[in-house]
């Protein structure tokens, strides 16, 4: 107690010295393993430290020529991808502008392969400037993009440009793009050349043939025809009448006078658009199907997977039909058969009715939309587009459960399955 | 100091300088720009690749998509897609969104001590701050098209075109000579006509007569005689009076007679025009009533003329004649009836008095201007003192014309040619107008009329005279030479609508009209005129993409109205509008740009 620190370190001090006796016998033997130790630690901590130090600086130099190399790669991806883009965003013009020049003009693409290029590359339609593709052509991007300060030298170049059918609804734009991305001393450099897709959507683009054939009163833009089926029958029975209405399961439905109701036992029923039941009592409307088997769930099934709720009940053929073909005039769908029947966006922007395309289309005339326009209407050629508005004469039936204007000549019938329902 | 303490005091001053050492290069800067250059490059790679739908976890993006900042069309859209255009909207407050989104989908991939920024061409999203400092700051960018401050990055385009036009069109219908002479009795004639109309915005009747007492002139049973201003009259003693007048019958008209009646309506329609390669026309003579009056006799004759394009196939020219209460005057031959400047036929009626006829006119019908003068008890005859009007009716003698009730067993003419396809016009839609020639009464009248380079449809003279004997029509294109139209192959045939082709016409100068009367004694009066028919573009094409439906389709209609211009106003064209959603523009590129720090 009381002792202080600097008494205490000397203390310590003494407390050594008195030992040092001790260990001076063995002092010679001492000194060489400290030193050989010391030596063992000190050559690899020397190695260590120099080839650290070497190493860190390659190091350096690594990690600047690997960032600038990769930003230069990140350039070049970076303008593969805006490649694409642009080929996505002029491909898509390209069909507006060449439909509007078409449909305002009244004028026939004489090679629409060749115009939509010509728009593609320059903005131009027979060398004529188009509002549409201002700006918006793929020399327009290339122009903006070797423009700009990227930080590295950017040449660009395409070729083997093609624009063709992948499907009835979509087309291909493929090209050759050239790249070249070059740093400022010229040291690193990026040569590339390689093949770009885009997959243009003509949906939405109106069909010429339609302008073309109504003196540019009628529009009909191109909408993929959305159900699984165009016209199915659902069940077969006993019937009377013919109806056309949206199905209900609920007997008490609070809406019915409308309504074609699908149930087990039609007995004492009534109130109903008309009426389709598995048993054999017949309700008290004037249109039903009874003694239908199993028609509440085929018919739940029809409807769930088509989500097109309207039936149709044809005394004819005693049986409920599903004709989401019905909408085809209405909404203006379009179908592609796989035999590829009618014109397809090609012919059609050249105006053409022959159809020999593989990705050709078809669709129905709206006789209801002609007439409001105050354009006559052709009584008993048939209702496919590309074929009433032929200068021939192909005339067809009407056809039950659709508008009572439609035709359709037995060919056709069959591809819609509405042969059945044929007015023969 | 021992050796031995030497050699431990170096080994561990080796020691604190490898430590040292080691520090010292770890904190190399190159090494720590590549470290922060890797980080913005993970993050940009993030914001290109990453979709709504992988970052549908994150609050923010559930929240807006709840509220429909983010709608389920975008959940395939690259977080930078979205960003890029809630920014490129130049709206704060989607700015704002593009921050918030921005902010806590990054925020989450970087260690708390770094600071980034995100710029759009230079214009922050987002910054956060680190707590490292900002030694040194890392900059990664990447280049995207169709993005632009304040340009949509997809929007709707839309065009529009006019089936249904309610426009200002002037119709004129035109009154051929025709009556019952001067030395005739009463004399009464009707006129059928139809105008496809929503509203009249004016009626104008010229009228121009030879009478003695004009009893009565009505329009649709409104007596108008009381309102003409006359404008021109001529007394002859013994001849009774010529004059010319107008007559305002705008409220008058529900939906013998010299050169220039004629009632011009200016009215508004929906009609549609279906181009049609064949025309047909039905053209109904008036029906004429001249009646006895003691001893001046009756006599009905009337002129039909109507036009057939140039280049035009003709099919078709036929008339049906009834006339009624015809005298059959010994070798009179009291039925004449003219093609042209040929006397087509002559004979004398049956013992009924009824000549009901029929003529197949074809063979003789030419392109221009065609007319059939018909002479019931009537001729000019002459004599020592010259030709006088011979009348020889008896009781009252009838041009029968009902269109209305009876139009089958009516007093006709059908007509039926082909036109030449070059004179449908696709996407145009027709206007009627009118120029008077003014000035005053002159034997030639010339008169100017400009077409402001509009295509021309078709056009009519319509002369107008207190008398009339042979009329020469000739139009000019400024600084070019005169052609001559037509000329009456002998006295008093005169249509009051003379055919004029368009193919006469320069549209892209002024051009000229002369009308000359070549009796020295009468003049061509100021209320001569040029009726046409010019094509006015109906549609407009695709404009710039708009943010909204409603400005796209706002903008076409905008356009369309400025194409139909003065001529017409587009009235039913919400139905005549289509619009395309989601066009794309090649706006940009922008450049993207992530900067870390810390």
């Amino acid at each position: 107690m009381g002792l202080s620190i600097k008494s205490a370190s000397r203390h310590r001090h003494k407390c050594r010295a008195q030992q040092r006796p001790r260990l001076a016998s063995s002092r010679g033997m001492d000194g060489q393993v400290y030193s050989l130790i010391a030596i063992l630690i000190a050559i690899p901590l020397i190695l260590f430290v120099t080839f650290y130090l070497s190493g860190d600086q390659h190091m350096d130099y690594a990690a600047i020529d690997k960032v600038v190399a990769d930003q230069m790669h990140e350039v070049e991806r970076s303008i593969e991808k805006d490649f694409v883009q642009a080929m996505s965003i002029s491909g898509k013009r390209a069909f507006l502008a060449a439909s509007n020049d078409v449909i305002r003009e009244g004028r026939k693409l004489d090679d629409a392969n060749a115009r939509l290029m010509e728009l593609l590359t320059n903005g131009s339609l027979y060398e004529n400037y188009t509002y549409v593709m201002d700006n918006n052509t793929i020399n327009d991007w290339m122009d903006k993009i070797t423009g700009m300060d990227l930080g590295f030298d950017i040449g660009l170049g395409y070729s083997d440009l093609t624009l063709e059918g992948h499907d009835a609804f979509n087309v291909l734009l493929s090209v050759e793009l050239d790249i070249n991305v070059t740093d400022d001393l010229g040291k690193s450099r990026i040569d590339k050349s390689l093949p770009k897709e885009s997959l243009i959507s003509i949906e939405q683009v109106e069909d010429p043939i339609f302008a073309l054939n109504t003196f540019g009163y009628i529009s009909r833009p191109i909408k993929e025809y959305p159900y699984p089926y165009h016209a199915i029958e659902i069940v077969q029975g006993t019937s009377d009448g013919n109806c056309k209405g949206n199905v209900t399961f609920d007997p008490l439905d609070p809406d019915p006078s409308g309504k074609i109701l699908v149930t087990e036992d039609a007995a004492g029923i009534s109130g109903f658009l008309g009426v389709v039941s598995e048993t054999s009592s017949p309700p008290s409307v004037s249109c039903y199907v009874v003694d239908a088997f199993d028609a509440v769930n085929k018919t739940r099934d029809i409807t769930e997977w088509s989500g097109y709720p309207s039936l149709f009940i044809d005394n004819e053929t005693s049986a409920l039909w599903s004709l989401p073909v019905y909408e085809v005039p209405y909404e203006g769908y379009y179908t592609a058969f796989p035999s590829g029947t009618g014109p397809d966006i090609f012919e059609r922007l050249e105006g053409s009715l022959t159809g020999s395309g593989e990705n050709g289309m078809e669709t129905f005339i709206n006789a209801e939309r002609f007439q409001s326009v105050g354009l006559s209407v052709k009584t008993n050629q048939v209702s496919v587009a590309y074929l009433y508005f032929s200068t021939q004469s192909i005339n067809g039936v009407p056809v039950r459960g659709m508008p009572p204007w439609f035709r359709i000549d037995f060919t056709r019938a069959a591809k819609y399955n509405l042969t059945d329902l044929m007015e023969t | 100091m021992t050796l031995d303490a030497i050699i431990a005091i170096t080994l561990l001053l080796s020691l604190a300088l490898f430590i040292g050492a080691i520090s010292i290069t770890y904190y190399s800067p190159d090494l720590k720009y590549e470290r922060l250059y890797y980080m913005g490059k993970d993050l940009l790679l993030l914001v290109e690749n990453a979709d709504m739908d992988q970052l549908s976890d994150f609050p923010v993006i559930d929240y807006y998509i709840s509220q429909g900042v983010i709608t389920t069309d975008q959940m395939e859209n690259s977080l930078l897609e979205v960003v890029g255009s809630l920014w490129a909207s130049n709206n704060a407050t989607l700015q704002d969104y593009a921050t918030n989104i921005t902010g806590e989908i990054l925020n989450e991939t970087l260690p708390e001590k770094y600071g980034y920024e995100v710029l759009m061409d230079g214009s922050r999203i987002f910054r956060k701050e680190g707590t490292g400092g900002e030694d040194f700051i890392s900059r990664f960018s990447t280049i995207v098209s169709g993005f632009e401050l304040g340009k949509p990055v997809s929007g709707f385009v839309a065009r529009a075109w006019a089936t249904k036009i309610s426009k200002n069109t002037t119709d004129v219908i035109t009154f051929d000579i025709e009556g019952a002479g001067n030395d005739g009795g009463d004399l009464k004639i009707t006129k059928h006509f139809t105008l496809n109309t929503t509203a009249i915005e004016s009626a104008t009747f010229y009228v121009s007569i030879h009478y003695t007492n004009l009893d009565s002139l009505q329009v649709n049973g409104n007596e108008i005689s009381g309102d003409i201003s006359w404008l021109h009259s001529d007394y002859f003693w013994g001849m009774g009076t010529a004059a010319f007048g107008t007559v305002d019958v705008t409220d008058y008209v529900q939906n013998g007679i010299h050169p220039g009646m004629r009632l011009e309506v200016t009215y508004k329609t929906e009609e549609i025009k279906e181009a049609t390669e064949t025309v047909k026309e039905r053209i109904y003579f008036d029906n004429i009533v001249s009646e006895e009056n003691g001893w001046r006799n009756s006599g009905a004759w009337a002129m039909v003329s109507f036009h057939i394009p140039e280049n035009s196939t003709i099919r078709n020219v036929t008339m049906h004649l009834r006339g009624e209460d015809i005298e059959d005057i010994a070798w009179r031959d009291d039925v004449r009836i003219y093609y042209k400047d040929q006397l087509y036929d002559t004979f004398n009626p049956p013992p009924s008095g009824i000549a009901d006829v029929s003529y197949n006119f074809t063979d003789e019908a030419t392109e221009g201007t065609n007319w059939i003068l018909v002479q019931l008890n009537y001729r000019i005859s002459s004599s020592w003192w010259g030709e006088y009007d011979d009348f020889t009716g008896d009781g009252d003698t009838v041009i029968y014309s009902d269109p209305i009730n009876d139009p089958d067993g009516s007093s006709y003419i059908d007509i039926e040619y082909g036109m030449d396809e070059e004179r449908l016009r696709y996407g145009y839609i027709d206007i009627g107008l009118s120029e008077i020639a003014g000035g005053s009464p002159e034997i030639t009248k010339t008169f100017p009329v400009d077409f402001e380079d509009k295509e021309l449809i078709k056009s009519f003279v319509h002369v107008a005279q207190l008398f009339s004997y042979i009329v020469r029509v000739r139009v000019r294109p400024q600084g070019q030479s005169w052609t001559q139209i037509f000329e009456s192959p002998s006295g008093r045939v005169i249509p009051s609508s003379i055919y004029v082709d368009p193919n006469y016409f320069d549209i892209s100068v002024p051009n000229d009209i002369e009308v000359r009367e070549m009796n020295a004694g009468y003049n061509i009066l100021p209320e001569t005129s040029l009726e046409y028919r010019i094509w006015i573009p109906s549609s407009v094409g695709y404009g710039d993409v708009n943010e909204t439906l409603q400005g796209a389709l706002d903008d076409a209609v905008a356009r369309l109205n400025e194409t139909l211009g003065k001529y017409a106003v587009a009235t039913t064209i919400a139905k005549e509008t289509y619009s395309v959603s989601g066009v794309p523009s090649m706006w940009g590129p922008a450049v993207l740009e992530v900067r870390v720090w810390g």
